[in-house]
């Protein structure tokens, strides 16, 4: 009965049991593999190797919540992560820092599953703590992050609730139809290294381009290296990402990513061309012809994404501030009031002759702002017009205008005369202002292009109001009708026509706030689409500005490089940067 | 013949090409043709296929392949016999009123599209060679009135400061100076920001000239003033003075002779610097617009790499003023050195010598 060394046995045996345990459960916590990793389904790349992009501009900042112009957004995005993810190629909500999610309470709970073992590039462990510092950060007036507009539902913020140190729960003021949307591109913080400082008041200073990369972590595939001020920034593999593949090896495949800070497009093409650069992004239609010539003998691939969210438009000045204040730009307005002008222009546009001289045909014409990269909320009503002069003659004659030896007048007598503005800097929009132009003098108007300097064309158009028309680029934040919200809402930031409306100035555009108040709140995707094809139907008949093309996205990449995807989403191409690789 | 004359009769031959730039042109410089966007040069064939000379010259219109852009097969090419003095239409885009003008060479057919393309053409399929012409005319005619308007008011401000000296001269030097060192170029770029909105593209021009001329006037200023403090010290300068002459009669008759060719040399060397200016500020997208054309916003729409590369023929404003600004500087050269002496210097030379021998 009595066999000490039995006992003792069996007490070695237990002793080592529950060192095995402990053991385990630190390697699984330690390292990502025994956590939970998200697994791609794609077969194994090569690892190693670096790859050279560039930025129009230096970051202004590193840190994610500030981060407002493009090469910041772009660094921020790779360097960073979000709870779930947009799908870039099939436009779903997929799971990333969260693993799985569930919706409750009919559409106004979420509750989020963090991933096990998750680390932050400083090897910090990622906790619903994390979590809940990051809302607290995007929610927090006083910190006024740019992105608390859309955490705010119906005038109420969402409400963050920590269920365990894995478990999150988001409860929405009321159910909202792209609420699993809203968690894309959250740059998810590390509390240990910002809430010291956010408690000091100084977030917005917190992580601006000079910060030390060990002063910097992420959650994303790749984190700061190296920072030469006026020539690169440096990104290194972030040994402790979270994503593998296929064949169960941690993500990024490369190396390293720099991003040198190239001023223009030609420079741009210049070093991509010379072997000096692997991704060009954002080309425009000249530079992407020119590469398209050399890229069988040089060796690269050209990358045509097809259309984007970006559309370029022709702004009509319909605000409500001009009469009285400029009595010139008063004067134009009078025809632009009338809708039957506006759609008289519209046919007179040859959309197609412009897609194909201006974008050298890698753009398609447009009907709306829609564009068709948001095809599952494209009208199948509002196809781009064919250029009409007959109809536009018509138009034009019903609505008491008159020509008179070539030139057009109005009911009173008035020769129809105004300006186009366009940013001098942007070739294609003075291109397209010529074309317009072209295409007006056929009615008998007399349009001018004015190039203005792109700062003082902004100014005029969103603050002094004083210009007849202009051509412009707007660019959609999100495939789906929230993307407009603010060009669509007549107090949006956007809605240039006619800005700072305390109501909306016309029963039709108090139609179009109705229309998008409401489906925001339309769980039902078919009857969301309805309500967004009438928005749609209405911008149609009332044209308050003439939606022209949009253009393709286009890049290219040296032969070798695998995986690239552009995406109408930031950070464009470089989205799946994770799993790039080289072939050879 | 030396290089001077040949660059003289250059200068006279670019100057007939550009008065007469609508007869010259081949086609209407603002009709587009949205088929035939950089088409490449066509060249004159004056043999037939079968070799045999051909009574009217004639170009082989390449075709557009369909589906790509810009790109052109020599495959089914139609021949476009060319024909001297021939009326042409307008389109009705064209800056210039008449409906119908004369040209030096064209295609007899109405269709406008047809017309010979000897520099090709550009992004809009807009013939190079009749916009280089017409462009060319309106940035020589700015270059010409910048130039005038300057050397005018570099010889006033000039004679003004050698002739009385003292406050005036240190006054209106002084200027000169903060003239020169203020960096003009950027603060005309802001300009066209703070014209108003409505101008006309050609009052514009005028405007943006003008203040060029505003500008230029000070290095030629201090140059003449120099010239005038000289012919001032001159013998017959003093021995009329000494008889009572007035400010005015010493100008006139004295200091002006002595001074003008000096005058005209400071033109002929703000003329290529003015046409420049011209080509700098709408190359920014700032000086002369649309529908007016110049050499300037010619090279604007090929500032791309894209035009360097594939489409040089429609830097062809470059390749027009190279040789341009060489000829004027060789005339100017020429202009610079001792030229024969006229009645009047030789009178005036001869006034002065018995005042040196005393």
């Amino acid at each position: 009965m009595n066999d000490p060394a039995g006992c003792r046995l069996s007490h070695l045996i237990a002793a080592a049991r529950l060192w095995l345990i402990l053991i385990t459960v630190f390697a699984y916590s330690l390292h990502p593999v025994f956590g939970q990793v998200l697994r791609l389904e794609t077969t194994s790349g090569n690892t190693g190797g670096k790859l050279n992009c560039s930025l129009r501009a230096e970051p202004k900042t590193l840190n994610p919540v500030f981060a407002m112009d493009v090469s910041s957004r772009t660094v921020t995005s790779i360097m960073h992560a979000d709870l779930l993810h947009i799908n870039r190629k099939t436009d779903v909500v997929e799971p990333s820092l969260a693993r799985s999610w569930e919706v409750t309470r009919g559409g106004q709970s979420y509750t989020l599953h963090l991933r096990r073992g998750v680390r932050f590039s400083d090897g910090t462990p990622f906790t619903a703590d994390d979590v809940l510092f990051s809302f607290q950060v995007y929610l927090d007036p006083e910190v006024n992050a740019p992105q608390r507009d859309l955490l705010i539902i119906d005038g109420k913020p969402l409400q963050v609730v920590k269920v365990d140190s894995l478990t999150i729960r988001v409860d929405l003021p009321r159910p909202y139809a792209a609420a699993a949307r809203l968690f894309d591109g959250l740059a998810m913080l590390p509390s240990h290294l910002l809430e010291p400082v956010k408690r000091s008041g100084k977030l917005q200073d917190a992580w601006s381009i000079a910060t030390p990369a060990a002063q910097i972590a992420g959650l994303g595939p790749f984190r700061l290296k190296n920072y030469l001020p006026g020539q690169a920034m440096i990104l290194e593999r972030n040994p402790y990402f979270w994503k593998q593949d296929g064949a169960q090896r941690t993500l990024p495949y490369l190396d390293e990513l720099d991003f040198a800070f190239l001023a223009n497009q030609d420079a741009e093409s210049i070093r991509f061309a010379a072997g000096q650069l692997d991704l060009l992004a954002r080309l425009s239609a000249d530079s992407y012809g020119v590469l398209d010539k050399d890229a069988g003998q040089k060796h690269f691939q050209m990358i045509d994404g097809g259309p984007g969210l970006e559309f370029d438009f022709l702004l009509f000045n319909l605000n409500s501030d001009v009469a009285g204040r400029l009595p010139e730009a008063a004067a134009t307005q009078k025809w632009f009031q009338q809708t039957a002008f506006r759609q008289a222009l519209s046919f007179a546009v040859n959309r197609d002759v412009l897609v194909n001289l201006a974008f050298q045909n890698h753009a398609v014409p447009l009907a709306s702002p829609v564009t068709p990269a948001s095809q599952a909320w494209l009208s199948p009503q509002t196809r781009p017009e064919k250029q009409d002069l007959s109809r536009a003659r018509k138009l034009l004659a019903d609505a008491g205008f008159q020509i008179r030896d070539g030139s057009l007048f109005d009911s009173a007598g008035k020769q129809v005369k105004f300006t186009i503005l366009a940013a001098s800097s942007n070739r294609q929009r003075s291109e397209i202002a010529s074309m317009l132009r072209r295409d007006f003098a056929e009615l008998g108007i007399d349009a001018q292009v004015v190039s203005l300097e792109f700062r003082s064309l902004l100014q005029r158009v969103t603050q002094n109001h004083d210009y007849d028309t202009a051509v412009m680029g707007l660019s959609a934040g999100d495939t789906e009708p929230n993307g407009n919200l603010s060009l669509w809402l007549s107090d949006g930031n956007l809605h240039l026509w006619n800005l700072g409306q305390k109501k909306p100035a016309t029963p039709w555009e108090s139609e179009i706030d109705d229309a998008m108040h409401r489906q925001m709140f339309l769980t039902n995707v078919p009857v969301r689409r309805k309500t967004y094809a009438r928005v749609q139907e209405i911008y149609r008949e009332q044209l308050p500005f003439l939606s022209l093309a949009s253009p393709n996205m286009l890049g290219a990449a040296r032969a070798g490089l695998i995986g690239v995807l552009p995406s109408p989403l930031d950070p464009a191409m470089l989205d799946n940067v994770a799993a790039f690789y080289w072939k050879n | 013949m030396n290089l001077k004359h040949v660059a003289t009769i250059f200068l006279a031959l670019c100057a007939v090409l550009l008065v007469a730039a609508d007869f010259f042109a081949t086609a209407d410089p603002g009709a587009m043709n949205p088929s035939l966007p950089y088409l490449p040069p066509e060249t004159l064939h004056f043999r037939s296929a079968s070799g045999r000379l051909q009574l009217h010259p004639y170009v082989v219109r390449s075709r557009p392949v369909p589906g790509h852009f810009a790109a052109y097969s020599a495959q089914d090419a139609a021949t476009l016999p060319l024909q001297f003095f021939v009326w042409t239409t307008q389109s009705p885009d064209s800056p210039s009123s008449s409906a119908q003008q004369l040209r030096f060479c064209g295609v007899s057919s109405a269709h406008a599209a047809d017309s010979p393309h000897f520099l090709g053409t550009d992004q809009y399929g807009r013939d190079v060679w009749s916009r280089l012409l017409v462009g060319g005319r309106t940035t020589v005619a700015i270059g010409i009135f910048a130039a005038l308007c300057a050397g005018l008011l570099g010889l006033a401000f000039g004679l003004l400061a050698g002739l009385f000296g003292g406050l005036v001269d240190a006054l209106i030097m002084r200027t000169t100076e903060t003239m020169i060192s203020v960096p003009w170029f950027y603060l005309l770029l802001a300009l066209r920001a703070l014209l108003p909105l409505r101008t006309s593209p050609l009052v514009a021009v005028v405007i943006s000239t003008g203040l060029l001329a505003l500008i230029g006037w000070a290095r030629p200023a201090r140059i003449l003033r120099g010239a005038a403090l000289e012919a001032r010290q001159r013998g017959y300068v003093t021995m009329a003075r000494a008889t009572g002459a007035n400010s005015g009669h010493l100008v006139r008759w004295h200091i002006l002779p002595d001074v003008a060719p000096l005058a005209v040399t400071q033109f002929t060397i703000l003329l290529p610097q003015f046409i420049a200016s011209e080509v700098a500020l709408s190359y920014f997208g700032l000086g002369v617009d649309e529908p007016l054309v110049s050499w300037g916003n010619l090279i604007a729409a090929a500032q791309h790499l894209s035009s360097l590369v594939e489409y040089p023929w429609v830097i062809a404003p470059i390749w027009a003023m190279l040789p341009l600004f060489f000829a004027l500087h060789l005339v100017t050269d020429h202009r610079e050195r001792p030229a024969p002496l006229t009645k009047f210097a030789q009178r005036r030379q001869n006034d002065s010598f018995p005042l040196e021998r005393v």
